[in-house]
């Protein structure tokens, strides 16, 4: 009697350890389907606070799926508003960087601009098979859609990518072989 | 090349296929090269998407950013929730206060109990009132009527003389006397004389 009992919710601490354990890769993702068009952390900040406020709703043995369905279904809602406009988010690929890292990172921003150019369920489906490694079955729940849906929207996405980064890849190719400088450089040495 | 060989090109790396699929698919490729070259070809388009994947994972800095910024959310989202339980106790609080006073007002009047009733005169059995059971008698009897505090009539109570009603009267104007006294506080009950 009289010894006092702390009741905590043990929901809380499910949360707070899954935000621990998956908040880099729920960014990553979120950055995946969003491209420049949203702030990735803002969506993700978002979804884990609407979870957090209704965590008694939801079912906790697989925190790591529930956390990121929620992102993806918060990026996904946010690029489905009327009016988008771009932010500058913190992209890594992107920055300067010495120039051994210079044509890698010319080639991320290539792919980042012909994947922005994708629709938005066929990015999603995109970064969740290849960055997650989910099945077909896993994506088909995380974006309520069907098995073949998926089947279709990851294979016309990758045919969409190779139209539109095969020219670049080619002339990367070639320029590698023959060792010449790149469309860029060539114009540099003109001058 | 076709896009149903594509689509099974896709699935073996995406490791979709079953394993017998697997299997078939990966003897075709040791004898056909030019399923071999697309396979290749796919393995480079992943490995420039694979490098955009690893480009989009977060810095330390930006994950502390975002559990920064989530801790202070839910610490505000917490605090508007206590603010909200404080502010429908206390609209709950209040529509007891203010029905409890309602109920008192309908109970009471100007802060005063309801009086019982009260003698209103004694009449003769002709229809002649003598007010407060005073005034000349009328043989054929009298009846004292009872009203309440709006002038309703209670009772009517019959006696056979004038003298019967008078002492009625005096006997019912002193208990409601009494009566008054004991709820007022003024005095304290310790008998009944009746």
């Amino acid at each position: 009697m009289g010894e006092r009992v702390d009741k905590v919710d043990p929901t809380v601490a499910l949360f707070e350890q899954a935000v621990d354990i998956h908040s880099r890769r729920l960014i990553a993702v979120a950055r995946g389907i969003l491209g420049s068009m949203a702030s990735a952390e803002d969506v993700v900040q978002q979804a884990l606070l609407n979870l957090y406020t209704h965590r008694h709703r939801y079912d906790w043995r697989d925190p790591g799926g529930l956390m990121r369905r929620t992102v993806v279904n918060e990026a996904l809602r946010l690029l489905r508003r009327p009016r988008m406009s771009l932010v500058a988010d913190e992209h890594p690929g992107s920055a300067a960087t010495p120039d051994s890292e210079m044509e890698t990172g010319e080639t991320i921003d290539q792919v980042r601009r012909a994947i922005a150019k994708l629709p938005e369920h066929f990015r999603a489906a995109l970064v969740l098979c290849e960055y997650e490694n989910l099945s077909y079955v896993e994506i088909a729940q995380a974006l309520d859609a069907s098995v073949p849906q998926v089947k279709t929207w990851l294979h016309r996405a990758r045919r969409k990518l190779a139209e539109m980064l095969t020219p670049y890849m080619e002339s990367r190719d070639i320029a590698a072989h023959r060792g010449e400088p790149k469309q860029g450089d060539e114009n540099e040495n003109a001058r | 090349m076709d896009d149903l060989t594509l689509r099974t090109l896709e699935a073996h790396l995406d490791g979709a296929l079953d394993g017998a699929d697997d299997a078939a698919l990966l003897d075709r490729l040791r004898i056909e090269p030019e399923l071999a070259d697309a396979v290749g070809r796919l393995r480079a388009e992943r490995a420039l998407r694979g490098a955009l994947w690893a480009a989009n994972e977060p810095t330390p800095v930006a994950v502390m950013r975002l559990t920064s910024h989530l801790d202070e959310a839910i610490h505000h989202a917490r605090r508007g929730a206590f603010w909200g339980a404080v502010s429908r106790w206390g609209t709950t609080v209040a529509a007891c206060i203010l029905m409890g006073i309602w109920i008192g007002n309908s109970v009471m009047r100007d802060g005063t109990p309801i009086a019982g009733p009260s003698v209103a005169g004694i009449a003769g059995a002709g229809g002649s009132v003598v007010a407060g059971g005073g005034g000349d008698g009328v043989p054929s009897g009298y009846h004292v009527t009872l009203v309440d505090d709006r002038g309703q009539v209670e009772a009517v109570q019959r006696f056979p003389t004038l003298e019967q009603a008078r002492e009625f009267a005096n006997d019912f104007g002193q208990w409601q006397d009494r009566r008054q006294q004991v709820r007022q506080g003024r005095i304290q009950r310790v008998g009944d004389p009746y």
